[in-house]
Formats: C-alpha cells, sequence, structure tokens
C-alpha cells in the first residue's frame, strides 16, 4: 500500500511540473519546408548555464531571421548531452538519423570533436561554438568552429593588466578542456612583455584555494588571474574575497558563468561572447536569463547557416553550403569581426566586461 | 534504424561492462567502484596505441587487458587488506588516482584535451567503418563476455566466489585459498571492462578523461543493481534500460525550456519505483 | 540447581537404543591433541593450559557448562581461532595452530552452533562447496558436478532434501538448517567430525535423523567429536567423555566413570 501510494504521490508531483507547451519558433503559416537546426547542448548539469544561454541565443537568431522573407522555415530541436562524449554521440545520431536535422550546433572543442565526424558522415553541416582554443583545427570537412583566437585573447588581457599597471599576475586555471594549456601559454607571453607571472593548475575536485592564495600574496603578488568554471570558479572567488582580493585585482576567463552575475560585480571578466548590451537585454527579458554567457556566438553561427541555406540551390548539398560559409564567413558579427581563417577556424572578437549590480558592463575588445 | 544501431553498440559496450562488474561485485561480493578506471585505461590504451604507436585495434586490445591485469595484480593486493565499506572506499580512490594520471600525463594522454581521430577495427583488409559491422564485432565480444560469465557462475569457482562473499572464513574452512579467489576475479573483472573501453574509443573517435570519472563507476554500480546483482541477464536488462531510458524520454514531447530539466527528474523517478517495487533488481539473485 | 539435575536427567539416564557398536575396552592412539594450550578473550582464558587428546575412531562427548571453552577448543581445532600458546598435534604432526584452509587436507569437517550456512545459495551448492575441487585453475575448469553426483544425491536423502534441493538455505526451516549443516559433513567424507550442538532446538524425529547419521559415522570408523548438554543423548552415542570447567580439563575417560566423578557432578552437573 504505502509503495503505491509513494510512486501515486511521484507521479502527481512530475504531472504538476508539466507547463504549457510554448511555441519554440512562428509557426509554418505558409506551409514552407522545413529546415531542423539540431543542438547538442549542456542543459542540465555543471555547464548548464552556458548551454542554455547558447540555446536561447541560437533560438534568437532564427526568430530574427524568421521575419524576413525566408524560402524555409526553420525548427530548432535541442538535445541535452551533459557535456559527456557518449551522450553527445547518442544525442547528436538522435538529430540527424530520427529528426532528420539539416545541421548541428554544439558547444566546447571536445564535444565538438565527437559531433564532427558523425556530422561529416551524414554530410550534414556542424558549427561549433568554443572558446580560446590554440589546436581548434576543425575535425572533420563539415565542421566550423568559432570562437577568438588565443593571440586575439592574450592581447586582451594585456590591455587590461596594463590598464590597472599589473606587474605581478598569478595565474590560477582548471585542468580541464584548454583552461590549463592555455593560462600556461598566457603566462609565458606575459612573461615576455616583462611580467612577472606564476601558473598553477588544479583538478577539478580541488576545491581549495586559500593556502595557495596566500602562499602567492606572501610572495608579492596581488592579482590573480583565473580560468574556472563552477563550483571551482564560485568556491574561488569566495576565498580570493576571504584572503582581502578586491574585485578589480581579479582577472577571470570563463568564470561569469553563474546565474548570480552579481558574484562579479567589478571583476574583468574575459572570453564567452555575449553580444551588444541591446542583445543581452533582449535575451534577459525574452527568455528570463539572467546569464548570456557565449549567446552571441551560437546567434552569430546560426544565422550565418541560416544566410547558407537561404542561398544555396539545394540545401541537402552540403558542398553547396560549406562554398557558401567560406565566401561569407568573414563579416560583421554580433561577436565583433569575424574571420574564416586558413584552418576553417572563424575567429571572432575577445570580450572583456565587468559587472555593476549584476549587469554586464563593457571594458573592451 | 541507423539510430538504433548506434545505440545499440553504447548498449553493448555497457553491457560489457556491466557483465564485468557484476563478476566482482555480484559473484564475489567486492564493491568496487573502480570499474571506470579500468574502462578508460583500456580505451586510452586503444586510443594511444592506434593514434601514436600505430597498432591494430586487436592488438590494443591485448595491451590494454595486460595493462588493467597487471594493475589490477598490485592494487587487488591492497584493496584485499580492506572489506565491506572500506573496501568501496578505497576503490574509490583508484578511480580518482587513475582519473587524475589521466587528466594530468599530458605528454602521454594529452590530459583534459583529449585523444582524437581514433580508428576502427580492421580484420585484414576488411574496416569495420560501418555502424552495422561495428555492432556486430561488439556483439560477437558482448555474447563471449556472457558466455564466460555463466561458465564461471557454474564452475566450481564460481561456487566458491558466492560462497566467500558471505561468509569467507567459512569458505577457508572448506579448504579455499580465498585471497586467490579474490584476486583472480578481480584481476579478470579489470581485463575485461578494458575490453569495453577499446570498443568504446574505437566507436566515439575522441576519449577525454571527463568520460572515466568516478562517477562512471557509480554509473556502472547503478546498472547492475538495477538489472540485478549476480545475475548475467540482470546486467544486460539493466545497461538496456540504464542507456535506453534517457534516449527515449527524449521522445516524449515536452516543452523545451523544461524537457532537458524533466528528462532527469523522470529518469531519476523511474529509478526510484523501480527500487521501491524491486529492490534486489530486476533479476537478482544475490542481495548486499 | 534442581532443574539443573532434572535437565541434565542426570539420575534417570536412558539406557535406550545406542548405535549397535561394541564399546571399546582401550582406547586406541589420539588422532588429534593439544598440550597446554591457551586463549584469552580480553584477558579471560576460555581454554586455560588445556592437555587432552581426542582418540581415534571414537564418539567423545564434549561437555561442559557454558563459558568452559568447548566451543573455543573446537574453534582452535578447525582453525577459526589461534591459541596464544600451547601446540596441537594433528597425525603425529606438530603445529602451534591449524589453518581453517587446512581442515580439508587434514580430513577434518565440523558444524557450527549458531548453524552457519552459504544463506543465499542453494541447498545443492551448499552441499558441494566443501568437496568440489580447491585448486584454482582446476576449479575455473570444473563445471560438470558428476564426480559429486552420487553422493549428492545420498546425503540429500540422508538428510530429507530432496525436494528442497535447488533452495536457498535462508529459505529452510530451522530443522532443515541443521540438516543440510550435517548433510555438509557428510559430503565431505573427513576422518574427524566435530558436531557442536547438532540436536539443539531440533524435534524428536529429526533428533532421531541426526543420530542415525552419526551412527552411521561411527560404523565406518570415523572419529566424532559431539559438543551437547543432553546427557542421555551423549551416553548414548559417545565412547568417551571429556569435561572441560572455565577452560580446564575437569574429567576425561569412559562415560559411565566421568558421570559419576564426584568433581564432574559438583561442578557441571550441580549436585
Amino acid at each position: 500500500m504505502k509503495k503505491w501510494l509513494l510512486t501515486l504521490c511521484m507521479v502527481l508531483a512530475l504531472a504538476a511540473c508539466k507547463e504549457e507547451k510554448k511555441e519554440e519558433t512562428q509557426a509554418n503559416a505558409d506551409n514552407k519546408p522545413v529546415i531542423k537546426i539540431g543542438a547538442v547542448l549542456p542543459l542540465t548539469g555543471d555547464n548548464s548555464v552556458v548551454g542554455t544561454a547558447v540555446k536561447f541565443g541560437a533560438l534568437a537568431a532564427i526568430e530574427d531571421k524568421a521575419k524576413g522573407n525566408l524560402k524555409y522555415h526553420y525548427e530548432a530541436v535541442f538535445e541535452d548531452n551533459q557535456q559527456q562524449p557518449a551522450k553527445t554521440a547518442t544525442a547528436t545520431n538522435k538529430l540527424i538519423m530520427m529528426d532528420k536535422a539539416n545541421m548541428v550546433l554544439s558547444f566546447t572543442t571536445g564535444i565538438g570533436r565527437v559531433v564532427a565526424p558523425l556530422a561529416e558522415n551524414a554530410k550534414i553541416l556542424h558549427m561549433c561554438s568554443t572558446l580560446e582554443d590554440e589546436n581548434a583545427t576543425p575535425m572533420g570537412k563539415t565542421s566550423f568552429f568559432q570562437g577568438p583566437t588565443l593571440q586575439t585573447y592574450r592581447q586582451l588581457v594585456f590591455k587590461a593588466l596594463q590598464q590597472e599597471k599589473v606587474s605581478k599576475l598569478a595565474l590560477l586555471a582548471a585542468n580541464v578542456g584548454v583552461a590549463c594549456s592555455g593560462t600556461e601559454k598566457l603566462a609565458e607571453a606575459l612573461k615576455a612583455k616583462g611580467m612577472e607571472t606564476k601558473v598553477e593548475c588544479f583538478n577539478p575536485s580541488d576545491l581549495d584555494f586559500r593556502f595557495v592564495i596566500q602562499k602567492y600574496q606572501a610572495q608579492g603578488f596581488n592579482h590573480f588571474y583565473i580560468q574556472f568554471w563552477p563550483p571551482q570558479s564560485n568556491i574561488l572567488l569566495r576565498q580570493l574575497s576571504e584572503n582581502n582580493v578586491t574585485p578589480n585585482h581579479i582577472f577571470g576567463s570563463g568564470i561569469d558563468v553563474d546565474t548570480d552575475t552579481s558574484l562579479y560585480n567589478g571583476i574583468h571578466c574575459f572570453g564567452g561572447n555575449s553580444g551588444t548590451p541591446e542583445f543581452i537585454n533582449r535575451l534577459m527579458e525574452e527568455y528570463h536569463i539572467n546569464n548570456v554567457y557565449m549567446a552571441a556566438s551560437a546567434y552569430d553561427l546560426i544565422s550565418l547557416a541560416i544566410d547558407a541555406f537561404e542561398n544555396v540551390e539545394d540545401v541537402n548539398n552540403i558542398d553547396e553550403i560549406l562554398a557558401y560559409i567560406k565566401a561569407y564567413a568573414t563579416r560583421k558579427c554580433l561577436s565583433g569581426d569575424c574571420k574564416l581563417l586558413n584552418n576553417g577556424f572563424i575567429a571572432n572578437k575577445a570580450e572583456w566586461r565587468t559587472y555593476k549590480d549584476g549587469k554586464p558592463v563593457f571594458l573592451g575588445d | 534504424m541507423e539510430y538504433l544501431i548506434n545505440l545499440a553498440i553504447l548498449f553493448g559496450i555497457y553491457s560489457m561492462l556491466a557483465l564485468s562488474l557484476n563478476m566482482l561485485i555480484g559473484m564475489g561480493g567486492l564493491v568496487s567502484l573502480a570499474q571506470a578506471a579500468f574502462y578508460g585505461i583500456g580505451a586510452y590504451a586503444t586510443a594511444i596505441g592506434m593514434t601514436s604507436l600505430g597498432f591494430g585495434f586487436f592488438t590494443t586490445i591485448i595491451l590494454g587487458i595486460i595493462i588493467n591485469a597487471v594493475i589490477a595484480f598490485v592494487v587487488g593486493k591492497i584493496l584485499a587488506r580492506f572489506q565491506g565499506d572500506y573496501y568501496a572506499i578505497v576503490s574509490a580512490g583508484l578511480s580518482i588516482i587513475v582519473f587524475s594520471i589521466l587528466q594530468n600525463w599530458k605528454s602521454v594522454t594529452h590530459g583534459p584535451l583529449g585523444i582524437f581521430g581514433i580508428g576502427k577495427p580492421e580484420i585484414g583488409s576488411y574496416a569495420f567503418y560501418s555502424n552495422t559491422a561495428f555492432l556486430g564485432l561488439v556483439a560477437v565480444f558482448t555474447v563471449a563476455l556472457y558466455v564466460l560469465y555463466q561458465w564461471i557462475n557454474k564452475s566450481s569457482f564460481g561456487r566458491v566466489l558466492k560462497a566467500l562473499r558471505e561468509d569467507e572464513k567459512l569458505t577457508q574452512s572448506m579448504g579455499y585459498k580465498t585471497k586467490h579467489y579474490k584476486s583472480v576475479i578481480f584481476v579478470l573483472s579489470a581485463a575485461l571492462s578494458g575490453i569495453a573501453g577499446a570498443f568504446f574509443a574505437s566507436y566515439i573517435a575522441f576519449i577525454d578523461p571527463s568520460s572515466f570519472q568516478l562517477k562512471e563507476g557509480i554509473f556502472l554500480f547503478t546498472i547492475i543493481i538495477v538489472g540485478g546483482l549476480s545475475s548475467a541477464l540482470g546486467s544486460i536488462v539493466g545497461a538496456l534500460i540504464l542507456i535506453s531510458l534517457p534516449e527515449v524520454l527524449r521522445f516524449i514531447g515536452l516543452p523545451y525550456e523544461t524537457a532537458a530539466q524533466l528528462q532527469q527528474m523522470i529518469y531519476g523517478a523511474m529509478l526510484l519505483l523501480m527500487m521501491i517495487f524491486k529492490p534486489q533488481g530486476l533479476f537478482g539473485k544475490y542481495r548486499m | 540447581m534442581k532443574k539443573v539435575k532434572d535437565i541434565l536427567n542426570f539420575n534417570k539416564l536412558q539406557s535406550g537404543m545406542t548405535c549397535d557398536i561394541t564399546p571399546p575396552t582401550s582406547y586406541g592412539l589420539d588422532i588429534i591433541s593439544v598440550k597446554h594450550l591457551t586463549k584469552q578473550f580480553m584477558g579471560i582464558k576460555a581454554i586455560d593450559d588445556l592437555t587432552v587428546g581426542i582418540p581415534q575412531a571414537m564418539t567423545v562427548g564434549l561437555i561442559g557448562g557454558n563459558g568452559s571453552g568447548k566451543t573455543t577448543l573446537v574453534n582452535i581445532l578447525t582453525g577459526m581461532l589461534r591459541p596464544e600458546a600451547g601446540e596441537i598435534t594433528v597425525r603425529d604432526k606438530k603445529r602451534t595452530h591449524i589453518k581453517s584452509a587446512e581442515l580439508r587436507k587434514y580430513r577434518i569437517a565440523r558444524t557450527f552452533q549458531d548453524g552457519r550456512l552459504i544463506e543465499q545459495m542453494s541447498v545443492e551448492d551448499n552441499l558441494l562447496l566443501p568437496v568440489t575441487e580447491n585448486d584454482l585453475i582446476d576449479s575455473i575448469k570444473e563445471v560438470s558436478i558428476s564426480d559429486y553426483k552420487d553422493r549428492l544425491e545420498k546425503v540429500l536423502e540422508m538428510t530429507s532434501l530432496i525436494p528442497h534441493r535447488k533452495k536457498n538455505a535462508e529459505e529452510l526451516s530451522y530443522g532443515l538448517r541443521k540438516l543440510l549443516e550435517v548433510g555438509r559433513v557428510l559430503m565431505q567424507d573427513a576422518d574427524i567430525y566435530f558436531f557442536d550442538e547438532p540436536f539443539s532446538g531440533l524435534f524428536p524425529e529429526i533428533v532421531e535423523q541426526v543420530c542415525e547419521i552419526i551412527c552411521g559415522l561411527q560404523r565406518q570408523g570415523k572419529t566424532i567429536v559431539i559438543i551437547e548438554h543432553n546427557m542421555s543423548l551423549i551416553r548414548r552415542l559417545c565412547d568417551y567423555i571429556i569435561v572441560l570447567n572455565h577452560g580446564k580439563l575437569l574429567a576425561e575417560g569412559k562415560p559411565e566413570d566421568v558421570l559419576q566423578n564426584k568433581a564432574v557432578q559438583e561442578s557441571y552437573l550441580g549436585m
């Protein structure tokens, strides 16, 4: 009896969570042929804040493009991969084989490398929104990876450091993805410019940085560059604050991805193109999200893809689509000037911002 | 159909993992959370072997088996000093250590950047490029592991394992050197999970340490709990449920704003219901 | 005191059925013996400088009050415990202790006071466990039980477990569990058997069944040690009695002599 009662309670609780289905895109009133834009994103789990921002960036692009006179009706299909390779493979296969997606959007280089061969086999377009990646050579002939180049990134960080008159910088990074190797190379570059630097990388399970902070403070390092994702980033910020490191002495890459953006008030934040202030406000109000990290990059990629589909003869001819993208990838983007490099990587600007009362304030790019 | 074939490949890989883990936990009563470590070692043996050393896929399987067997033999001796919950905790520590090595030994494993471009198996001039062919190969190995499991289960070796999981002292009194039995099953389980790792690496064609963390070991443990301890059929069914359930949930028409979150909730609720109504798992033959 | 006497039925020992074996006139060499054996638990001596032997091919009753050291002695002789001091001789081989894994080699089998079975294993597997291949490699190869089939069927019949052969041990009633334990030692074809309170809590019919089994072993010339509180059963089954008291040897010898011993009467039988 108790078991059945518990079961009933659980079913009722789940039923109560269901919302009315909202139309994600405008209805296909003119009965146009449908093009499906698939996206494999971390919608739950550790990186869900960014995955959600990317999702709404893509939706905003579809919505804006739909205002024009288009040949096709664009539908978005989102699948959750929890940022795991195995789930990425099944989600991508579902998009390609069951949903018959015409393209797939992914996020971060590691995941992009799982999607790329699957997209190439299926002869469909794959676009990957990524952070700075020195070796972001697209895997697969039908893939484009977009993000700021390391050089662009380093130049912006150096500009910020110069403005704050930093001569000694302790760099702390997570040993995840390109964070550690990128930070090490940044440290080398800054050293070459005459700055004194110290670098340390940490495992994802490391959650106590106080000893390291105090160690470097004792050596006269009062400025910190950090590259972490939550929960490490939030814990580190709190521990920096506890050790009297003021926000304007903190330079963070990829850290401002929490829904509570007031955590980043006064901190120098880099990376993750959010777009213009108007775009940011629009996403926040329309989709009720607090964080729009990487949303602009997704907006740009989907916009480019839609332009390609609209301007080719045959949307199922991947060669035509690739040719169009290669011709038009260099253009003005929401993420600054987008430029297609020789290796197929689309470079956009790096972003430098801070936060005031939880709202992003742009300082440069 | 292609989608189902891809899903079946993953199901096959996780069936192999579940069978190897059930030999250890279900039959031997050794609650180990280190399975993901051996899974990862097997995957990296294939990734490095194929991309850097130019070995063929099947050669890398043997390489992975040997590496796993050696590590498991040494680690098994240390783990043998612990019982019950302590065994699980120490084995979890091994999982964390292996992950740290994979994450930080960048010159060999490329750290968090991972290894990409891992090739497909070849026999002579035939390459298993198509998913159907790859699935066929996975199926052959899965069936072989199933047969091996049943062999061990029916053998005197299996009987001794099932006895020592409940009462090691009593089993010793019947003339069995139980430490050796525990060592053998630990090594065997590690070696077999390395085979699954090899297939995973080749199938996904890209691996990084994030796929082989402690939580993967916990996921594998969940598979055999749901399917049932000490049951080969339970291992297969558990893998089928836990691999396919999240995929089935993708096809339920949930509102897009909350689809992913609701899928997780439904998944969790279904697992909970299964454990409420079938605490021993669906086909379990052993209660811990 | 009166209650103890009544329970032990000292003055009213039944001379009922025996095993139809001619009692020995003299006792053979000890097949297993201990010398100056000592075992302590948290400072309390459970076995205190004990020197005693088990004669070969005898049925020995091991008696004494609660805490006298009977089960401790058996546990030491079967490798479950390790003594702090003393010597154990098994078939002329002197040892400081016996390892439980050596019992099969020494052809020793035992039952447990608390009934130790592999609960989540079938009756058949519980019976097969002590006899199947114990070499690691050979045990992996051994899948068929044809070598043990005849013996298994015989033991299942003797212990009335045929209808329950596929059930797990945990599904059996108390009486059947006791029979399963007895069956397990029967499978082993040992030379020395230790029965630790094999009759406790059993219905009379099952008591008879176990007695018959023990008689069967006697007829085969096996050495049997029985820990038991029921004096009528001791008189009925045993050729030799060892009495322990606080870990020391109080008396040993023929049943009629030992049970008439004044020290035994005072300390154990409460008279």
